[in-house]
């Protein structure tokens, strides 16, 4: 990029300036504009998930400059190292431009160099291989899939979801947000029927205590992380408990800082809960109202392959039924969870318990419970959320200003898109699930398609999609949208050979050359940001808009191009049964392309409706407002009337584009910022209180679940904790920040966090050449003994970004069985000098 | 403060000594440093991290861009002019420099955005980060506890750390 360093602080100067004199955006557009001839527009973060504003810079059709939005309400002008540096995410030196296939002598060869091919050849290819792997008349032998992602755009997720779901009739589609948030929807559709956080970012000003539970804020989310900084030193009285399997950056505003022996998280929650009910506690009037009691079912195995002797000892493997108990029996099951007991389990000092509990108990105090991957990558990741919500609903701290057990998210869209829109296995849009004959029905009156189009069975997820591609039982399979070779657990024994796995076709669309692409057959160049008109959504139900800015290099194309430019290539015919057709009453040569998106209603807003002065590459090409249309068509299963489940609403499409940003349920134009309560949620009537209408009786499920132990756990030989994570300064797997110079230069490779006895006693000096494995695989690294995380002894901390050392050549593809998502924080290591 | 002006920035009238140029550790006062080193080389080849690199007028000079002082003393082994004071050699206390980091207004951290990076790469624990309110973490260097070892300058991401004589 073009850009010099004076440039870019000369025009971030120069937005400061216009800001701290109080000039909002339109001021600075124009402004800047006659200036130095830069046009600024609103934008969205292409990293995590707290979804911060940034404002884009822009002047001869490349992203020159970007700041913090000071008019965003989310990061109030602040951004992170990251953030700061954005606009050279897309534009490092080996941007794809064209599509690549694998060739020899001129034709596909799995075994072939890449080749550039034009766009033709490469859809004709993957056409031919997809059809080969679909069976019109029997769904049981198709062995089409995709993998997607939370950073896809709203419109993009939805489009590839109605493809597979509706076109091809595969539910074999899911998204990364499986291995980041599928134990955290878990948890809320058990305890509350619908998915997402009831509070909001608001909470950060209003708590007056602050508990992270297995979170690094500091790093992870370090925007959410000041405003919680600012409550701390400002607040009289405010306190911050962290807890964790390794000290790391949050400590450092720590009150109560607690390191627990991996899993035993689990004893804790449940000695709280015992706390308040023996210290009598709990607000009896609430729980009256709003909450019955629940056991799960115990002994549930670890989401392993089916012949695994961990799966084979399990009772009641990959069994999520609850049963409805009495107030009594709860109190019961959770009395053994003594003191005594969690501090014997969690290693952590009798005081520093109690003195947690004892903030969740007193019922002057607002807590908020703020949880990430130590929560959610975990075998018992949906057991382990839900716990915390049931201490939260013991004392009713809960749906109201500072009271909120609150799921950070991860991935910018992982709730907007992932979750929002049905990109997963079993769902649908808006929380429907295709295991539901109605919301089946609902979708495909929606949609316009015979019902019996969409399958009912759950497809393949994350981690079965790996271990079927190895079995060769899935051939044709999808990636777009992150860099999942990388990314997926036990790369050598299941995600490697099923790529290359001969009986297997796979494309990755992707603006750069990753891990997963250079392991794919095809490789699709991808439009990235702002290169195309997006949507997220972020953790506190937040709907973001942004407009196309610059035009994409070479030929590349977005995700959704993509799918709806594919979609041309398929007949009804290729893909649904006869009766299928004749029930439709569509011509079998018709194309699924002219079913699912020229169907009257995504191509129902005309190229005249597109802002003037933006390209919008995508609608020029099909003719028609193609983002505003599958929105569009989404609101119809989250606002329309009679849709089978309320509490989604969104306003118009045009309205977020004014807007920055709105929580959802936006009920007559109003955003919803504490769901569930009377006077902040629309939805509950006067007089109602507290109502949690995701579920047929309006209360919340508290549901008791047990301590049990991990997959994989140190021994003799793999001696240490081996747990796995991010760094501030890049974002998951390096693909775009390792192509930032500076970011590079500031966190250049992954390395091992160590404790210093435990080094000393492998010989080991700080800087020393390690070789780290594990039962699956071994990795060449180094060891750091001091810096930003400090492991206790027995456990080591490894990032994963950095691509030339695959950290998840290690990690085992242990799962939640109930969310099948995978434990990332715990298996057994060792670690020698190189 | 009287500020040593070398002979180089004499003639070109830089007196003010802002661009004084870095020298090797143990280096003896700008003046006559200039005056005995012969300008050989020799603790340029020997500098195993390659930070000490032939400077105006084939003087040694430190560059920070290409990484940190470990206070080896190859180079003041290979000095034969005595340029670099070889009594360093015999006493492990005399300070190799007056050198210290300094952060400047171009800092990140000072301008609302979460960056450590300096602080992650200081060995002594020189550069601390304090949460300010309105939530950032803004650095300060213990001038006392900070060697002058130049760890932070190359990575910082905006250069705006910089080395800075104390004396």
């Amino acid at each position: 990029m073009k850009l010099t360093r004076r440039d870019f602080i000369k025009t971030n100067a120069a937005v400061a300036a216009a800001t701290a004199a109080g000039v909002t955006l339109p001021g600075i557009n124009k402004a800047e504009a006659a200036a130095d001839g830069i046009r600024w527009d609103k934008g969205v973060c292409r990293y995590c998930g707290t979804g911060c504003g940034v404002l884009v810079g822009t002047r001869d059709g490349k992203v020159v400059a970007s700041q913090g939005d000071p008019d965003a309400p989310v990061n109030k002008g602040l951004n992170c190292i990251k953030g700061y540096f954005l606009p050279k995410i897309m534009y490092g030196e080996d941007r794809l431009t064209k599509p690549l296939l694998r060739m020899k002598n001129g034709k596909f060869d799995k075994n072939g160099e890449f080749a550039p091919v034009s766009w033709d050849q490469a859809f004709d290819i993957m056409a031919e291989k997809f059809k080969a792997a679909i069976n019109p008349e029997d769904p049981q032998a198709t062995r089409v899939g995709m993998f997607g992602s939370g950073q896809w755009t709203i419109w993009e997720g939805y489009a590839a979801a109605k493809f597979f779901k509706a076109g091809l009739r595969s539910n074999n589609i899911d998204p990364n947000a499986r291995h980041c948030m599928a134990s955290a929807v878990g948890a809320f559709m058990r305890g509350f029927g619908i998915d997402e956080p009831m509070g909001c970012y608001d909470d950060l000003e209003h708590a007056d205590v602050f508990v992270l539970w297995g979170a690094n804020m500091a790093e992870m989310h370090p925007i959410l992380w000041s405003r919680l900084t600012n409550t701390r030193l400002t607040k009289p009285g405010c306190e911050v408990h962290v807890l964790s399997t390794f000290e790391h950056r949050s400590f450092e505003l720590a009150d109560n800082g607690m390191i627990f022996t991996p899993q035993s998280d689990l004893a804790i929650l449940n000695y709280i809960a015992n706390y308040i009910i023996q210290n009598k506690a709990y607000n009896q009037d609430f729980i009256d109202k709003h909450v019955n009691f629940n056991a799960t079912t115990t002994d549930i195995g670890y989401g392993l392959r089916d012949e695994h002797p961990l799966q084979k000892a399990a009772k009641n493997p990959n069994k999520g039924k609850f049963n409805k108990i009495s107030f009594e029996e709860y109190a019961k099951a959770v009395s053994e969870y003594t003191l005594e007991k969690a501090v014997e389990l969690s290693g952590v000092p009798a005081e520093q318990l109690e003195r947690l509990a004892k903030a969740y108990a007193d019922p002057k105090k607002k807590v908020s419970s703020y949880w990430t991957m130590g929560f959610n990558q975990h075998t018992r990741g949906v057991w382990v959320n839900g716990l915390l919500y049931n201490v939260h609903l013991l004392m009713g701290k809960i749906s109201e200003p500072g009271n909120s057990p609150f799921s950070l998210t991860g991935q910018p869209s992982a709730c907007g898109t992932a979750r929002e829109v049905g990109t997963f296995a079993h769902r649908l849009p808006a929380d429907l699930v295709v295991m539901n004959e109605k919301h089946r029905a609902f979708a495909a009156k929606t949609w316009k398609i015979p019902v019996e189009v969409i399958p009912p069975k759950p497809g393949f997820h994350a981690v079965l999609q790996h271990r079927m591609l190895k079995d060769g039982k899935l051939n044709a399979y999808w990636v777009q949208c992150t860099n999942n070779m990388q990314a997926a657990p036990n790369m050598n024994e299941e995600g490697y050979p099923g790529y290359r796995n001969e009986a297997n076709f796979i494309v990755v669309s992707d603006p750069y050359p990753t891990v997963t692409a250079t392991s794919a057959d095809l490789i699709l160049p991808t439009a990235m940001w702002m290169e195309k008109e997006g949507a997220y959504g972020n953790a506190e139900r937040r709907t973001q808009f942004w407009r196309q800015q610059v035009d994409a290099p070479g030929e590349a194309k977005s995700d959704i191009w993509q799918v709806v430019e594919f979609s041309k290539r398929f007949q009804l015919k290729d893909v649904w049964s006869k009766d299928m057709i004749a029930k439709s009453g569509y011509s079998a040569d018709k194309s699924l392309y002219e079913v699912l998106f020229a169907n009257g209603q995504v191509n129902k807003f005309g190229l005249d409706q597109l802002q003037k002065g933006h390209n919008n590459s995508e609608s020029k090409d099909f003719g028609f407002y193609l983002q505003k249309g599958i929105f569009e068509e989404y609101r119809m299963f989250n606002s329309a009337e009679g849709i089978p489940k309320k509490g989604h609403e969104m306003a118009e499409f045009e309205v977020y584009h004014n807007a920055r940003g709105l929580r959802w349920p936006v009920i007559d134009g109003k955003e919803t910022l504490w769901r569930f309560r009377e006077g902040y949620d629309p939805h509950v009537k006067a007089g109602e209180g507290v109502k949690f209408y995701g579920k047929p009786d309006g209360k919340a499920a508290i549901i008791f679940a047990p301590y049990e132990p991990p997959a994989e756990s140190p021994d003799k030989e793999y001696d240490l904790w081996l747990s796995t994570g991010r760094v501030l300064e890049h974002w998951h797997s390096g693909s775009m920040t390792r192509r930032v110079p500076e970011l590079h230069r500031a966190y250049p490779s992954a390395q091992v966090y160590m404790h210093p006895d435990d080094a000393e006693a492998r010989g080991l000096k700080r800087g020393d050449a390690i070789k780290i494995s594990t039962r699956r695989g071994e990795v060449l690294t180094r060891v750091e003994t001091r810096g930003r995380n400090k492991p206790p002894v027995g456990l080591v901390f490894m990032p994963w970004f950095d691509e030339s050392q695959l950290t998840n050549k290690l990690t085992l593809d242990a799962t939640d069985p109930l969310s099948k998502e995978t434990d990332f924080k715990k298996c057994a290591c060792k670690v020698v000098k190189a | 403060m009287t500020a040593t002006v070398s002979r180089f920035q004499l003639l070109r009238g830089e007196i003010g000594g802002g661009s004084k140029a870095i020298r090797p550790p143990h280096a003896l006062t700008e003046g006559l440093f200039v005056e005995t080193c012969d300008r050989s080389g020799a603790c340029v080849r020997a500098c195993p991290a390659k930070i000490v690199t032939k400077g105006r007028g084939g003087f040694p000079t430190v560059d920070f861009s290409n990484g940190e002082c470990t206070f080896c003393m190859d180079c003041v082994r290979a000095c034969r002019s005595g340029a670099l004071d070889r009594r360093a050699l015999e006493d492990e206390a005399t300070a190799a420099w007056t050198l210290k980091a300094t952060i400047t207004d171009a800092c990140l951290a000072l301008r609302g955005v979460t960056c450590r990076t300096c602080g992650e790469f200081c060995d002594s624990s020189a550069i601390r980060f304090r949460l300010v309110v309105g939530g950032s973490a803004i650095p300060e260097i213990n001038f006392s506890a900070c060697s002058g070892c130049g760890a932070c300058i190359a990575p910082c991401p905006v250069a705006a750390v910089k080395p800075d004589y104390h004396d």
